[in-house]
């Protein structure tokens, strides 16, 4: 699984649902459950724009813009399908309608068969070990944001946060240069203390702490 | 005979010295102080006494702190004509162990009627402190832009008729001062023309040749470095065209890597280009079907919001799950089960709603059981939805082929990137592997010819000028040979009658034109030159002494005295007395020659007329051969009146009495004064 950013568009539907399934284990194994649906993007977001870190493909090297947050369609319809096959549980589904958004909200939570099955995934393979071990460190660092700044945390990410993309504009963070949250993560390496070096799941804390900063 | 030389020709005589503060010679009271006369002078000492330094203070209170540039010792007058400031003359304080500059020699000397008193400091530049000329002292003010050393320059080519500095220094140096170090100027032709140029051709010529022959110099030491860097060239040259000669496929296998690389390069840099815009189009594309996504997205759920509302009304307690995958279904026929779909998924479920059947199990729901058809309003609206959303699907799938097509072009493109940058490593390595094998490249030869021949060119430009230098300066030798043969029976005689009495073989002076180069390329060129003929034994009649080692050591000191004597003897029709100054003469001669030689300086140097006598001052040993007595003519009479005694005693310099006392001295100081006093002919005070 290591970095090609020309096979980021090339995930296939099984290593979606597995990617966005570790998302949810992720979720229940550091505390974020139930998962809002707005986290689960949020999270989906900070997935694809921090596996630069740990020279990772995600599955989409981009977003739009928009006010209510990051919001991923395919990763969503990835979840419902989730749902459906009985591996994510799903409650509170409710319509809301404004601002001529029309969104469907719920709670999400892996059951145990989910929880199961991640667990036979992730002895399945290299890749699945990886992405399983990865993105429980993304849930892990995002879990140290204050609830209270949590909502906040894209609106003031290096990436989203960028200047001269309007609202409904899509950010391509393919290449390194453009994806600031990752050289962000990788500048706590720069800067500390030979002695100190932070590792990669430090050094998502620490841009997961700054982000933090600048949201309070 | 018609008179040759400087119009005004003045050799320097020496009148008085007096040396203060230094510790070599403390005389007595006042430093040393010492009157010279006209006529024979000696310099009495012992070995280490201080004799050759006394000869030095007063050769260096003459010349000051300058040697010729760049001389050979071996061959005076051979380099140019230049002379060059010592920065540290340190001669004077390495013979006392320590600084120097506190002690002072005045000397007093004249050129003719000209007066001068020299007076210097012996520190490392022999600093001038006071001049005096006729008597009068010297002043230069402090904003002068002068200095004493100039001026003195200035003062002594004005009284002495010599033209140059140079030419002063070359004519004490080599002919009047006849130190120990001396090179023999009748076995050194150049030395020997240099002085003939000095005192027999007048200032035009004797300038114009010293020039013509310091140009010739120049240009044959600039021909000959240059031609040394063309033979090295030449080499290198011969070198690359036989590697070129014996290697023809490598150079055409290089040139063939070369242009290989290159083309490889060019390509890999066009391919880098390429994949650079693909990119960008690659990123527009994925951007662009991204923001169609969430469009459909948008749409999709509305039309879903409208579906399972109505959904919702027939079945109010529908689990969850169950509403997401039906709400699905009913929107867009998609099964969130599977992952796939299909539209007549989405009518069979329609079909069923509108009979009252479960959408799950096809049963017929009961009457209890409300069934809410969906409203015109509502029907027209979903159809607009499904419009749109069909269209839009379109759209997207139209943009999911245009991604896909550029993302093949990009990994295509990528390929070919990564494949031409390994050819273009494979081909940069065999260019290096070429290279490292050796052997110019044809672009390497090119260059080394023409620099080769850029450098044959100078070389024959250079040879031309020397020629035309070297015509130049025959044509001025020519006339100074002209010159110099009008004076040189002169010579010859007066060498004759100089040597007849003191050689016991017949000797006499040839004179002639010798060829020899100037510089080391040269053509032969005509010099004038004397030649020794001496007879032997083996030749009655005589033959040739070209040079030192063909006379013995005594006749060699004889005949090069004869033959300055001869020179200054011939001079001194038009330039009055002159001096020649001797380091012990005795030094190489057997007792038989020590006479001689007290008789033939006695000859040159006889009177007591400053205006007409010669003068000689000679250093010498207190020994058993008694070259003072010989010198003074005092071995043959024993008895002298308190006058007599005076007379001698005038003419002598005791170093045992005004030097600083060796070991040796203190030592045996007694048998050292009786030896003195029995040298001068009387009893010892």
């Amino acid at each position: 699984m290591r970095l090609d950013s020309s096979r980021s568009s090339g995930f296939s539907e099984e290593h979606r649902l597995a990617w966005s399934l570790f998302l949810a284990r992720g979720c229940e194994k550091t505390g974020l459950f139930p998962l809002a649906l707005q986290t689960f993007h949020r999270l989906i977001y900070f997935a694809n724009c921090l596996a630069e870190v740990y020279e990772y493909a995600p599955p989409s090297q981009l977003v739009m813009k928009q006010k209510w947050g990051p919001y991923y369609p395919r990763a969503q319809a990835d979840l419902d399908q989730l749902v459906i096959m009985g591996l994510i549980d799903i409650d509170k589904l409710r319509w809301e309608q404004s601002e001529g958004r029309t969104a469907k909200l719920a709670e999400f939570s892996i059951t145990r068969a989910g929880y199961a099955l991640c667990t036979e995934l992730s002895e399945a393979g290299a890749w699945f070990k990886e992405a399983e071990e990865f993105l429980f460190d993304v849930c892990s660092a995002y879990s140290t944001i204050r609830d209270e700044n949590a909502d906040k945390a894209t609106d003031v990410d290096l990436t989203y946060s960028q200047r001269g993309v309007p609202q409904g504009g899509v950010i391509v963070f393919r290449e390194a240069a453009r994806n600031l949250s990752a050289q962000g993560a990788k500048f706590f390496e720069e800067v500390a203390p030979s002695l100190a070096v932070p590792n990669r799941q430090h050094q998502l804390r620490l841009y997961m702490r700054f982000l933090e900063g600048r949201a309070a | 005979m018609a008179a040759a030389g400087p119009a005004t020709l003045r050799f320097p005589i020496i009148r008085r010295i007096q040396i203060k503060h230094y510790p070599m010679y403390p005389g007595s009271g006042d430093g040393l102080v010492h009157e010279f006369m006209p006529g024979i002078n000696a310099i009495v000492g012992i070995n280490g006494i201080g004799k050759t330094t006394f000869l030095n203070l007063l050769l260096r209170m003459l010349l000051g702190p300058y040697d010729p540039k760049k001389a050979d010792v071996r061959e005076p007058g051979a380099k140019l004509h230049e002379l060059t400031e010592l920065r540290k003359f340190n001669y004077f304080s390495a013979r006392i162990g320590g600084d120097a500059r506190r002690a002072t020699v005045a000397l007093d000397v004249s050129f003719g009627d000209t007066d001068l008193r020299i007076v210097r400091d012996l520190g490392p530049k022999l600093e001038i402190k006071e001049l005096w000329q006729d008597g009068a002292k010297i002043e230069i003010a402090d904003d002068e832009d002068f200095s004493y050393e100039e001026r003195y320059q200035e003062l002594i080519l004005k009284a002495s008729g010599i033209h140059t500095q140079y030419d002063f220094d070359f004519v004490v140096r080599n002919l009047l001062f006849f130190l120990e170090d001396k090179v023999p100027l009748i076995w050194n032709p150049k030395g020997q023309f240099e002085i003939l140029r000095i005192l027999f051709l007048d200032e035009k010529l004797s300038a114009a040749a010293a020039t013509a022959h310091d140009e010739v110099m120049r240009l044959d030491s600039q021909y000959r470095n240059l031609t040394y860097m063309v033979n090295k060239f030449r080499g290198e040259h011969a070198q690359a065209l036989a590697a070129i000669q014996a290697a023809p496929e490598e150079l055409v296998s290089l040139a063939s890597a070369r242009s290989l690389f290159s083309a490889s390069n060019v390509n890999f840099e066009s391919l880098e280009r390429e994949v650079i815009a693909l990119n960008a189009e690659v990123d527009s594309a994925r951007a662009k079907l991204f923001a169609d996504e969430q469009a459909a997205d948008e749409l999709s759920r509305r039309l879903e919001l409208l579906e399972v509302n109505y959904l919702k009304q027939t079945f109010p307690d529908l689990p969850e799950r169950i509403e997401l995958l039906l709400g699905s279904l009913l929107t867009s026929g998609e099964c969130p089960a599977c992952g796939q779909g299909s539209p007549s998924a989405k009518e069979r479920l329609q079909g069923l709603l509108a009979n009252a059947k479960c959408p799950c199990c096809e049963s017929s729901l009961g009457k209890e059981r409300k069934v809410v058809s969906i409203s015109k309003a509502d029907s027209s609206q979903i159809k607009q939805l499904e419009t749109e959303l069909g269209a839009l699907r379109d759209v997207i799938q139209r943009a999911k082929g245009h991604v896909a097509l550029k993302e093949s072009e990009l990994s295509d493109t990528r390929d070919n990137l990564y494949k031409t940058q390994r050819e273009r490593a494979e081909r940069l390595h065999r260019v290096r592997s070429l290279e490292a094998e050796g052997g110019p490249t044809t672009e390497e030869f090119d260059k080394l010819s023409q620099g080769l021949r850029q450098q044959e060119a100078h070389a024959d430009e250079l040879r031309e000028q020397r020629s035309v230098a070297q015509k130049r300066y025959e044509k001025l030798l020519k006339k100074a040979n002209d010159r110099i043969s009008e004076i040189a029976d002169a010579i010859v005689k007066s060498f004759r009658n100089y040597a007849r009495n003191f050689l016991i073989e017949a000797s006499q002076l040839q004179y002639e034109l010798s060829k020899r180069q100037v510089g080391e390329g040269g053509p032969l060129t005509n010099f004038p030159n004397f030649v020794l003929k001496m007879s032997s034994g083996a030749a009655p009649s005589g033959s040739e002494r070209r040079s030192a080692e063909q006379v013995s050591e005594s006749q060699k000191e004889f005949v090069d005295l004869a033959f300055r004597m001869a020179i200054l003897e011939v001079c001194s029709k038009r330039a009055g007395p002159s001096m020649l100054v001797i380091e012990t003469p005795e030094s190489s001669l057997d007792s038989l020659f020590i006479e001689r030689a007290g008789e033939l300086l006695r000859t040159f140097a006889d009177g007591e007329n400053w205006k007409k006598s010669n003068q000689v001052i000679a250093t010498t040993n207190l020994n058993k051969e008694n070259m003072l007595g010989h010198l003074l003519d005092l071995s043959k009479s024993t008895t002298r009146s308190q006058k007599q005694r005076d007379g001698v005693e005038a003419r002598v310099l005791n170093l045992l009495a005004l030097a600083a006392q060796t070991k040796a001295y203190k030592d045996n100081k007694k048998e050292y004064d009786e030896a003195f006093s029995h040298a001068l002919g009387f009893e010892p005070q």
